[in-house]
């Protein structure tokens, strides 16, 4: 049977920042170039695909104090700078059960931003954001819901079922750091769902920082059949609230 | 039991229902043998081949 998910779940997470409460829809679009190949005597059009490519669109509500969305977007509109951008489409689920969820993952640049102001309706705010390279589904290896104050990994693996071979793409956000000591996220894999090597560790979180970051493991490179993430925090005070994410390619 | 060199950072059962970790560089010799199969394979870790023990030297005796 098939799992249906409402959108109203649906996370939003740019860098180090959780946008989800100031936005009302997103889309994430695929679409391949084509190269047309029909010549005289062909009646019907055929083609042949080219490069692909992906872009985003999201659509919210104006606010406009420092830090908030349109801060944010006015800043990264146009700078060519890639964002870690990760969307939920599956939303993250309540406490403990949101791993092996589907996750957009993106390294986004912001081409547009837009500010509709109507007589029905609050003031909004919109955003293009084209894909600078290969954007995947990928899947959640950490409950977001969860704050993490302690060394720890996934209950169990995440089965893919075969391993794959061509690399892949983690994604990490950190909106909320509060841990009074550093925090070191890892995404392992494994054959067997017991033994795990580290396949992306991500640079160190400092305390009580928030940040961001999408590391690509290269093409051909083996990931094995199971995914995990682990994370091993420091300090005596405080939680780490994180999104992660792994996309196969 | 086989000792292996770490080239990737690994965790593996410790044997009493918890994990063990291991950071680059660190030699092992408890890894479960299934494991340390297919970390072997894929560039995990590496064998150590066992250093030869030199015989002893006769001592001469001076006459």
């Amino acid at each position: 049977m098939p799992t249906f998910r409402h959108g109203k779940n649906t996370k939003v997470f740019i860098n180090e920042f959780d946008l989800s409460t100031q936005l009302r829809e997103v889309n994430t679009t695929a679409e391949a170039d084509t190269a047309e190949t029909s010549a005289f005597g062909t009646t019907d059009k055929t083609y042949v695909i080219g490069l692909l490519g992906t872009s985003l669109t999201l659509s919210g509500m104006f606010s406009g104090a420092a830090g908030e969305i349109d801060a944010l977007f006015n800043s990264w509109n146009g700078d060519d700078i890639d964002k870690v951008v990760s969307i939920y489409t599956e939303g993250v689920g309540a406490a403990g059960s949101g791993t092996g969820r589907a996750v957009q993952q993106a390294p986004g640049k912001f081409t547009m931003r837009t500010i509709p102001s109507t007589l029905t309706d609050m003031v909004g705010i919109q955003a293009n954001i084209i894909s600078d390279g290969i954007a995947r589904s990928g899947r959640s290896l950490h409950d977001y819901v969860t704050a993490e104050s302690s060394t720890g990994n996934m209950a169990s693996g995440l089965d893919n079922g075969v391993l794959t071979s061509n690399g892949g793409s983690g994604h990490l956000n950190v909106p909320i750091n509060t841990r009074n000591g550093t925090s070191i996220i890892k995404v392992q894999h494994s054959t067997d769902n017991s033994a795990w090597a580290d396949l992306v560790t991500f640079a160190t979180v400092n305390a009580s920082t928030i940040t961001s970051e999408r590391i690509v493991v290269a093409p051909l490179t083996t990931v094995n059949r199971y995914l995990r993430g682990q994370w091993t925090i420091a300090g005596t005070t405080g939680a780490i609230t994180f999104a992660l994410s792994f996309a196969r390619h | 039991m086989a000792k292996f060199k770490v080239l990737v950072g690994i965790n593996y059962p410790d044997g009493s229902g918890g994990e063990k970790r291991a950071e680059i560089g660190d030699v092992v010799e408890d890894l479960p043998e299934k494991a340390a199969k297919w970390m072997e394979r894929d560039g995990i870790i590496e064998p150590v081949s066992r250093a030869k023990s030199s015989a002893p030297k006769d001592e001469e005796v001076e006459g």
